[in-house]
């Protein structure tokens, strides 16, 4: 063989494969990957939040990044909506993110992509959610608790407790048996406060479920243990101060309910395994489900009575009138003076150009987005708030939300076809798109945003809270009697109370103002006991990306008052 | 005695002026909103849609451009007699397109059809001028039924690609009706650069089959 032959042989296989094996050695850096859980034990409900936990596994270092989850809802035929929720954003390494996110469409996957914020994505993975797709909510039950036998509602481990309050909104109760670390219950109390509904099984068991928080939601004043004649010990609170024996057992109490904020608890005075099967389908039978707070209708109704600042007609017809009028007086003289006819039409344009021009000029610009917002705001022994968002556009839009809008629900017609449903994640913030004369509804939970206080000595309540940017409502409720707060838009106030009124017969003179306050008052107990109420309203036209963006919003502080 | 003056505006079709006028103040009026309160223009079940007013502006302006076409017989006459009757009528609408700014907060693409109008309504004078005039071509069109119908078929006839597949759709912008639809709510850049390519080159064109006849007549 010569050498020409030589140079034209092929390779033998053994260097070939020598050859891949050092490439792959060369490229083999740890790809990274995502791996996802949603919802409970994977259960989900169309329109409602679900916890999310992603794992981030093979970053070789922190990158700047966002997480986002992304969710294409509908189909060809009925439209589609894309909507995406960022779950983490900044500096994000390996390890694990607890996050709610909205299902808008549980047929559809859920895909979460990480994305660097300079450009390109580092790494995606996608969930299917319509195998284990729930038509309504369901009751969650955290291990050691379980549902009967004959059930598929999720047992979770407390590790999957969602880390927000709003997380819980696809369940329709939540039981828990065992001992769950203090942020858990706080995030349980905050979401039975907000229209929850939680079984505790106590007995035994109770002294390691104990907490102040615990305490406060179960409403004990003094819990004893109490040994039964069968020997089951049971948890005992004399008198069960606002409860309800619901269930007894030999004339002792063994399911309790107990109204708290918007929501129930419901006190189990043994453990699990104490009851029997009778027992237990009984408890299952009279547990009500969770009625989450909603006030779309206050919303809409907010929207719905917002100026449209229109321009006047009258204007138009004269500018109009004008130009013809111009037109029929130069036709009139055009045989005789065809110089000035045409003279006098585009004198006639002009003198109405510049009429318009400053009609225009001097009229405020109609918003073309309107925005009302709901904020619906209770503190407790903990707090929550709920926002309900409406947008109403004239035009085409895309705009960004405002900051604090978090990872809202997307109310979602059936037919998507009318128009461009998008709402996604651009340099961190979520921004929607508008249809003209479409409505764009959104509610999102948040933890408590702005603080008040409301201490009471003797006869006089002493209030402290952010100040006003609008208009200010506020009153102090006792025992259902109220002392209006007069003139308080800065920081503190203090008003005596004396001559107050009955809270039903509270009249606020503004029909929107009065139908959020009965909505609330219909939900939380502030007849008894001492509660602030503030209305903060904030009405203004701000631009917006270039555009006049009307937005009124309506928040309702509901505090409870302690003694100072 | 009648004396003669500019041919700024042709008086012979002052009706047309006057249509144009009317039709587009009337559409200007009905455009603002009837109602005071947000919830008003939910509820409304039919809102007078604003871009009417552009629609009859660029449909009342073809015609009138193929009036004037129509009208001009006589070979060799400047294009200009043809275009500053059309600028004027445009410029009559002034009023309307500054009123309408208050209408369409933040969309002021509708100026862009402000432009569009004219050169719509130029190429139909044109179109229609170089029909009527004799020239073996053009010999059979030399009616004013079928300039009208060819006006017609401009405006309306380009629509039908947008029942045809994907792709095809953006020959729709070959009608000053669909053009000035993307014209007023623009998806992106290609929109108006499509609608007024579409009609410079159709004016190229024609400018240039006249510019060919007057050389061989020469």
């Amino acid at each position: 063989m010569n050498a020409k032959s030589r140079l034209r042989r092929p390779p033998s296989r053994g260097a070939l494969l020598a050859s891949v094996v050092l490439a792959s050695a060369a490229f083999a850096a740890p790809a990274a990957s995502i791996a996802i859980d949603v919802g409970f034990a994977g259960s989900v409900v169309d329109g409602r939040f679900a916890p999310i936990t992603v794992r981030i596994d093979g970053l070789p270092s922190a990158v700047d990044a966002v997480l986002i989850a992304r969710q294409t809802a509908g189909n060809a035929w009925r439209g589609t909506a894309r909507i995406e929720t960022s779950i983490a954003s900044g500096e994000i390494t390996n390890g694990v993110l607890r996050a709610t996110v909205p299902i808008h469409d549980a047929l559809s996957d859920l895909e979460v992509i990480l994305e660097a914020r300079s450009g390109g994505t580092i790494a995606t993975t996608t969930v299917p959610l319509r195998t284990s797709r729930r038509a309504d909510p369901f009751p969650v039950y955290i291990a050691p608790a379980r549902g009967p036998a004959a059930t598929s509602d999720p047992v979770i481990d407390p590790a999957g407790i969602p880390s927000d309050w709003w997380g819980f909104d696809a369940a329709s109760s939540v039981w828990i048996a065992g001992p769950l670390p203090h942020g858990d219950w706080e995030v349980i109390a905050q979401w039975v406060l907000a229209g929850g509904s939680a079984v505790v099984y106590t007995g035994a068991d109770f002294f390691r479920l104990d907490g102040p928080i615990v305490r406060q939601l179960l409403g004990l004043r003094d819990p004893t243990p109490v040994t039964w004649a069968d020997g089951t010990l049971s948890l005992q609170d004399p008198g069960w101060p606002g409860g309800t024996v619901v269930i007894v057992r030999d004339a002792r109490p063994l399911l309790v309910h107990r109204a708290i904020g918007a929501g129930s608890i419901w006190i189990v005075t043994v453990r699990p395994r104490d009851l029997s099967d009778a027992e237990a389908a009984a408890i299952l039978g009279a547990v009500t489900p969770a009625i989450p707070l909603r006030y779309d209708a206050a919303t809409a109704g907010l929207l719905a009575g917002m100026r449209y600042a229109r321009p006047s007609h009258a204007v138009a017809i004269g500018i109009v009138g004008i130009g013809l009028a111009a037109l029929v007086a130069g036709s009139g003289i055009r045989r005789t003076r065809p110089w000035m006819a045409c003279g006098v039409v585009i004198a006639g344009a002009v003198a109405a150009s510049v009429w318009s021009g400053l009609y225009v000029n001097m009229t405020k610009p109609p918003a073309i987005v309107y925005h009302s917002n709901t904020i619906v705001s209770f503190q407790d022994f903990v707090g929550f708030a709920v926002s309900h968002d409406n947008w109403y556009s004239l035009d085409r839009n895309t705009l960004f939300l405002p900051a604090g809008a978090g990872a809202p629900l997307v109310e979602l017609d059936h037919s998507l076809a009318t128009g461009d449903h998008r709402l996604e994640v651009r340099d961190d913030r979520p921004w929607i798109s508008l249809a003209p004369g479409r409505l764009r509804s959104l509610r999102v939970g948040t933890p408590v945003r702005e603080r008040f206080q409301l201490s009471i000595s003797a006869n006089v309540a002493s209030v402290v809270g952010p100040k006003s940017e609008g208009s200010r409502t506020a009153f102090v409720v006792v025992d259902g009697v109220v002392h209006p707060v007069e003139g308080w838009s800065g920081t503190d106030a203090s008003i005596e109370l004396s001559d107050g009124t009955e809270l039903e017969s509270l009249e606020l003179g503004r029909p929107d103002h009065d139908g959020l306050l009965r909505a609330v008052a219909d939900r939380f107990p502030i007849h008894a006991g001492a509660w602030l109420l503030v209305i903060d309203d904030v009405e203004r036209t701000e631009l917006v990306g270039g555009l006049a963006v009307a937005a009124r919003t309506v928040a309702l502080y509901v505090v409870r008052g302690g003694e100072s | 005695m009648e004396r003669r003056g500019p041919s700024w505006i042709d008086w012979g079709g002052f009706q047309i002026y006057f249509s144009l006028l009317l039709a587009c103040g009337v559409f200007l009026v009905l455009a603002v909103p009837f109602v005071g309160r947000v919830g008003d223009l939910q509820t409304a079940s039919w809102r007078f849609p604003s871009h009417a007013l552009f629609l009859a502006n660029v449909t009342l302006l073809a015609i009138l451009g193929t009036h004037l076409g129509s009208r001009d017989e006589r070979s060799g006459r400047p294009i200009v007699h043809l275009v500053i009757p059309v600028a004027v009528a445009q410029f009559l609408l002034t009023p309307c397109y500054v009123f309408a700014a208050v209408l369409r907060p933040g969309g002021g693409t509708f100026w862009l059809v402000y432009v569009y109008a004219p050169l719509a309504a130029s190429l139909c004078a044109l179109a229609a001028a170089t029909s009527r005039r004799r020239g073996r071509p053009f010999r059979p069109l030399a009616t004013y039924p079928t300039t009208y119908a060819l006006t017609l078929a401009y405006l309306v006839v380009p629509l039908l690609f947008g029942l045809a597949p994907a792709g095809w759709g953006a020959l729709t912008l070959l009608s000053p009706i669909a053009a000035t639809l993307r014209l007023v709510d623009p998806i992106g850049l290609w929109d108006p650069i499509g609608a007024f390519a579409a009609v410079i080159a159709g004016i190229g064109v024609i400018g240039a089959v006249r510019i060919r006849r007057r050389r061989r007549h020469v």
